[in-house]
């Protein structure tokens, strides 16, 4: 069965890091290429469907089906659509510790939504993430590609406002992780900027999404494959 | 201002906190490439530069602790493939976040622990696996190898040597099980992350079917000291083994975290006394909360209690003299208040989360074990649930061909071993005493705000 993917196209930053990737893997190896591909496309295209999966495997060119396997083995890949931000709160035990639960808490209250669940305005999506590596600065959350640390519910608040007055912009090539030139950034983390009140928000990437993508609220399609099931009670 | 740390042990976070660490032109004033240069200068052969990591004593430090230049001698001595060194930054253990410290503040030691350690182990090529998560990580190290490219660092015939060193930086995308060093073979040529059946072990068949090296940063970084000071000796305190012990030699980040004042990575010399990294490094525990049990290195290691925890000195023996392991050094503090039923089902959640699914003991397994424990904390579970638990963790252990199932079964175990009068205080009384919630140490409820813990030189937040 073939799936049209002529409506996708990879913006110049991105064709110019495919490229790049090519000759960092042994020619008859560039199997190697489908996981970083695959996240630059998940962030041009905002999730990983059919035809973004033979997209990513036309690129490369492998079998679709290795890439289909792939994106649904690993948890960053959005098989289904996500809000525009993603909300990934870590609830593992560090943060558990230290009052993840209550952020989770605050947030679902805050955005009507369960853990796992998309607002109807197709902004937000919440997920209770797995160990993201910021344990000592708990209760953290990552939004898209950034860490949000040392929360507390206010500055969560603020958060949510902040991102909700954040425009789409075009994608840059300093905003992909998969090759030189992204840039390092002074601070990775700045929950500390966004408690001071400077208001630190990163810009978001969506612009290449379609507008039917947008996840709708209650026909269940929003549910990411994160949580097997959920366990809260 | 100079950066205290304990007893001076400053092989990993060499540098003045709060400051710009990570350029290149850095790194180069605290002595950065100077170890490279004349490494491959003359100052060693491979042979002996093998050999000096072999004495030094440095064990992986990703968890598994297995000596670091034995692994390198695994090696065949006529290679069918080119040799690869793939560097372990899939940082995904609970509690761990050691390796992220070394990649955002001081990339470019890794660099030169990489070329180094490729020299030794007669490989030109090396791909350094992080996780896609840290994609400050993945920025800072992407620009790192760009500058060392630039200036010579890396690329062909280094410092006229002849010796070609080449560094790829690949993001992997969320799975825990990569960390594991064939599913981290395996996700690097672009396939699902289940691990492989060993033997073959990667120094043979690795990646692309190649000899492969895997190591954890935080070792390939530590070669770098090893190749300046020399391994030295325990006795007279020289070189690497200038810390440590006999056993465990040089020193070790750990990340704390949970209730304590000052959560964060600390380098100090093996052998140190988790009471004074408690209480002198990281300001004793907050404000009202005592200490209940400890997680020492990581989430996969048997839990401990309290007193036990201030008896265990900072080293692979001590650990396990305790009945514990260190692990990755993923320090986890839980405070008196802590429901322990819940705590393990949050971590059981995690594994069951994680397992790749490839082996029946653990695809299985890890789902039981997580619902009985579930049934515990909600109040639902028979009396012979806690022994049930127990059976199937025993299934599952030493059963399949990765330690993922063994990760779920020893916390499982301890958890009981230790905390069993609180499993039986769920099933008798049919609901959780702790009210089904964990504690509020920073008052979030109450509005509370987490403090950064900036104040203290030698304490580090990433």
């Amino acid at each position: 069965m073939s799936v049209d993917t002529s409506h996708l196209e990879f913006s110049a930053a991105a064709r110019e890091r495919v490229e790049w990737l090519r000759t960092r893997y042994p020619k008859d190896h560039q199997r190697a290429l489908i996981l970083p591909v695959l996240s630059m496309a998940q962030r041009e295209f905002g999730r990983v469907g059919p035809d973004v999966v033979h997209f990513v495997a036309e690129q490369i060119p492998v079998p679709p089906m290795w890439v289909e396997e792939v994106a649904t083995f690993y948890t960053m890949y959005n098989t289904q659509p996500v809000g525009r931000w993603h909300l990934q709160v870590c609830h593992n035990i560090s943060c558990s510790l230290m009052g993840a639960e209550i952020v989770i808490d605050h947030l679902e209250q805050k955005l009507g939504i369960r853990k796992g669940e998309t607002t109807p305005d197709g902004e937000f999506t919440l997920i209770g993430a797995e160990c993201l590596g910021s344990c000592g600065t708990a209760p953290m959350m990552q939004v898209n590609d950034h860490y949000y640390e040392n929360l507390s519910l206010k500055a969560v608040d603020e958060l949510l406002e902040q991102l909700r007055a954040t425009p789409d912009q075009e994608p840059r090539a300093e905003d992909l992780p998969h090759g030189p030139g992204s840039g390092p950034s002074r601070r990775i983390a700045d929950g500390a900027a966004l408690q001071a009140g400077r208001g630190v928000v990163v810009p978001g990437h969506g612009v290449h999404r379609r507008d039917e993508d947008r996840p709708t609220v209650g026909d269940g399609e929003a549910q990411p494959p994160f949580q097997p099931r959920d366990m809260a009670q | 201002m100079t950066y205290p740390i304990v007893d001076g042990a400053r092989v990993l976070l060499n540098f003045e906190r709060n400051t710009e660490s990570w350029p290149l032109a850095s790194y180069e004033s605290r002595h950065g490439y100077v170890t490279a240069k004349e490494a491959l200068g003359g100052k060693y052969t491979p042979e002996a530069l093998l050999e000096e990591v072999k004495q030094s004593g440095l064990r992986g430090r990703g968890g598994a602790g297995f000596p670091t230049g034995l692994k390198w001698s695994f090696l065949p001595r006529d290679p069918e493939g080119p040799i690869t060194l793939v560097v372990n930054a899939d940082e995904s253990e609970p509690g761990t976040f050691k390796d992220r410290v070394v990649m955002e503040e001081n990339p470019h030691q890794l660099i030169e622990g990489c070329v180094l350690s490729c020299y030794a182990m007669g490989s030109n090529n090396c791909y350094i696996y992080i996780r896609g998560e840290y994609v400050g990580c993945l920025k800072r190290m992407h620009a790192a190898v760009e500058e060392a490219y630039a200036a010579g660092h890396l690329g062909k015939n280094l410092y006229g040597s002849g010796f070609d060193c080449d560094i790829t930086v690949h993001s992997g995308a969320g799975a825990y099980i990569c960390g594991e060093e064939t599913g981290l073979i395996e996700s690097l040529e672009g396939k699902k992350g289940q691990p492989r059946i060993k033997p073959p072990f990667p120094a043979v068949y690795g990646v692309y079917g190649y000899p492969t090296i895997v190591n954890n940063v935080e070792s390939i970084a530590s070669v770098v000291y090893i190749a300046d000071q020399g391994a030295g000796a325990t006795v007279d305190r020289t070189g690497y083994r200038r810390w440590g012990t006999e056993k465990s030699a040089g020193t070790k980040l750990f990340s704390v975290s949970g209730p304590v004042k000052r959560p964060g990575v600390y380098e100090v010399p093996m052998g140190y006394p988790f009471a004074d990294l408690l209480n002198k490094e990281c300001g004793g525990m907050l404000d009202g909360i005592a200490l209940k049990a400890l997680i020492v290195g990581g989430s996969s290691v048997p839990v401990v209690d309290a007193d036990t925890a201030m008896q265990i000195t900072m080293d692979y023996e001590s650990c396990q003299e305790h009945g514990t392991l260190l692990g990755s050094g993923g320090v986890i503090v839980i405070g008196e208040g802590t429901c322990m039923v819940r705590a393990l089902w949050v971590l059981l959640r995690f594994y069951h989360h994680e397992s790749c699914g490839q082996c029946t003991p653990c695809r299985e397994g890890t789902g039981w074990i997580e619902r009985i424990v579930h049934r515990i904390e909600h109040g639902h579970a028979s009396p012979n649930d806690i022994d049930e638990l127990y059976r199937i963790a025993d299934g599952m252990e030493l059963r399949t061909i990765c330690t993922l199932a063994d990760a779920a079964a020893w916390p499982t175990k301890s958890f009981i071993d230790v905390f069993r009068s609180e499993f039986e205080e769920h099933i008798d009384k049919g609901c959780c005493p702790y009210d089904n919630q964990f504690p509020d140490p920073l008052n979030l409820r109450g509005g509370g705000v987490p403090q950064r813990h900036d104040d203290p030189e030698h304490v580090f937040v990433p």
